[in-house]
């Protein structure tokens, strides 16, 4: 008897475990965001109040990642409700999970730089002939401008029978991957360039406005398929606070600097210099629209590089 | 005696040879593959039915289609010969290390004593966990990758061959050295071959771990060439059919090294070593 009670014992832990694991869905609104310079206007969103005052008392929880596909994955996989993410990765999501991923608005445009190793002989586009490029991540936004750059002057990738090799490295890791000769050059998303330019790790090869012309989005407010469907009263306050927070980080681009650094040491971090934030927060252009050329550039170069299985049209990606 | 007479057929109404070992072999195949079938047919079916959506779980056609796109355009092949590379050297190397540190040190009692304990402490620490450190040694590339193998491979192979060493019967030490073997001669013509049997459960072993280490290893320093490579770019693109594609093309090479390679060493070695008896 007393084998059989510890039997049923045992089971009713395993179960109560098991029934702990099931996410309480509590009807929080989960929104996810990136701790860059790129993501000042859900920077502001979040530490201003914007979000939580249009939601008007229904509960909003932050969550931060440090790329793309890590976000994407999450709204995939029904974590997050919403995220700021590049349009790489939305692209991508487009073709492989088609009608999951939906475009709410635009938020930032431009804000990457390309950068060379002192002494690698990188002055432009060209010059990445047999060289290695860092980019955060394969298919995400900084890995297709650079793809739509080298196919402006002949260049392509070694996984398309070119020369160039392109490697996927985190932000935080560029510097040592460049000061130990791991890589040649990077594409860097702010403040990440700014900081390697300021360490003197890098050169300039292409600003931010050499980049696409600087008319692309860098990052965009997504939403996945269950809360448009569920909660679109959710998915258009996003949009409004996105707007007001896209206006405010415009109007005031020394907030966005004062709040991320404020997110940089409470997370422990080092704030970063006036200057790195100043450069940073300039090569970045608050902005709503998702100009539809750069986004049709963006698929073709996602398109060349393998990435895609179904075809994607513009019209996916685009608000 | 060796006797080249089939088993006694029981109720075997055809007397029929063919037959009889066409039956035999169809049998087999059933046991061998009656899980796997069940499966796909699951897999169909939840797929099928739209249970789970394809970007959660893509069905066995688009994970097939993806392997063969994978294989027509030379990239995964690539990538197996590079993965197979780094696997057959970091393994060998380590192998080779574990077996000399195994059988210099397990002869003598303090040596022995100092190492183990580290090398088994070591071994509940999972092999990846020293990725970080590879990097910072080695670089962010296929140097870190290869290191994370050996030392994969290494540690329970140390062990096994440690194990070995004390399993050797008593008797043959003392008669070795009554015969006056010492030194490098007692290793080389007693010691080594008497371990052995006992070593290729140690190659086993040490291979599945070497795999383990490496795929982790490959993941983790994305951009690297190999299968790992290949699974982190689909994680990367939510090719979730890439991601399934490549668990089950390291699958197969599993079943092929543990059937045909490993299979063959060990009844080679039981056989030369006199472990099996002529049937």
């Amino acid at each position: 008897l007393a084998r059989r009670s510890a039997a049923a014992g045992f089971l009713a832990a395993l179960a109560l475990i098991v029934a702990g694991c099931g996410g309480g869905d509590d009807g929080t609104l989960k929104v996810g965001y990136f701790p860059n310079i790129t993501h000042g206007p859900a920077i502001l969103a979040k530490e201003e109040g914007i979000l939580a005052r249009v939601l008007e008392g229904e509960k909003v929880e932050w969550v931060r990642f440090l790329s793309g596909p890590e976000a994407i994955t999450a709204v995939l996989a029904g974590t997050i409700d919403a995220t700021y993410t590049g349009p790489g990765p939305v692209i991508t999501a487009a073709s492989h999970a088609p009608g999951q991923i939906t475009v709410l608005a635009g938020a930032a445009h431009a804000g990457a730089v390309m950068v060379a190793r002192p002494g690698s002989g990188i002055r432009s586009v060209a010059d990445l002939a047999g060289k290695r490029v860092a980019v955060p991540s394969f298919g995400n936004t900084q890995d297709l401008t650079l793809r739509d750059d080298l196919a402006g002057v002949g260049l392509r990738a070694t996984t398309q029978g070119g020369t160039v090799r392109v490697v996927p490295v985190e932000n935080q890791e560029l510097q040592a991957a460049l000061e130990n000769d791991v890589i040649d050059a990077a594409v860097a998303p702010e403040p990440w360039g700014s900081r390697l330019l300021d360490a003197e790790a890098a050169e300039l090869v292409l600003d931010a406005d050499q980049i696409m012309g600087g008319n692309y989005p860098t990052t965009v407010l997504v939403a996945g398929a269950d809360l448009l469907r569920d909660r679109p009263d959710l998915a258009r306050a996003l949009v409004s606070a996105n707007a007001e927070a896209v206006a405010l980080a415009a109007k005031n681009p020394e907030l966005v600097g004062q709040r991320f650094n404020e997110i940089v040491v409470a997370g422990g971090g080092n704030p970063l210099k006036d200057e790195i934030l100043r450069s940073a927060i300039a090569r970045t252009l608050p902005n709503t629209s998702v100009p539809p050329d750069s986004i049709e550039r963006m698929i073709a170069a996602a398109e060349a590089a393998g990435y895609l299985r179904n075809t994607v049209r513009p019209a996916d990606v685009l608000p | 005696v060796t006797t080249d007479a089939p088993p006694v057929q029981i109720a075997d109404p055809t007397s029929n040879r063919a037959v009889g070992a066409a039956r035999r072999l169809a049998l087999l195949a059933a046991r061998r593959l009656w899980f796997i079938a069940l499966i796909l047919g699951a897999w169909v079916l939840v797929t099928q039915a739209g249970w789970v959506p394809a970007f959660r779980l893509p069905g066995p056609a688009d994970v097939w289609s993806s392997i063969a796109d994978g294989f027509s355009d030379g990239v995964w092949f690539d990538a197996m010969l590079n993965t197979m590379r780094l696997l057959v050297q970091g393994w060998a190397i380590g192998v080779a290390a574990a077996v000399v540190v195994g059988v210099v040190t397990g002869e003598i009692g303090w040596l022995e004593d100092g190492i183990r304990p580290v090398v088994a402490g070591l071994q509940s620490v999972p092999t990846i966990a020293f990725l970080p450190l590879a990097i910072i040694w080695f670089g962010f590339g296929e140097t870190a990758i290869l290191a994370i193998t050996i030392f994969g491979t290494f540690k329970p192979m140390l062990i096994t061959t440690y194990s070995a060493v004390h399993q050797i019967s008593p008797t043959l030490l003392q008669a070795g050295r009554t015969l006056g073997a010492r030194g490098m001669f007692f290793q080389r013509t007693l010691l080594l071959p008497a371990i052995v049997p006992a070593l290729v459960l140690g190659l086993k072993l040490s291979w599945s771990f070497a795999w383990r280490a490496l795929m982790a290893a490959e993941i983790i320093v994305s951009g690297s060439a190999g299968l790992g490579g290949v699974l982190e770019l689909g994680r990367q693109i939510y090719a979730i059919d890439v991601v399934i594609g490549v668990i089950v093309l390291i699958m197969v090479i599993g079943i092929v090294f543990e059937q045909v390679v490993f299979g063959r060493l060990e009844r080679w070695v039981n056989r030369r070593w006199g472990l099996v008896g002529a049937t």
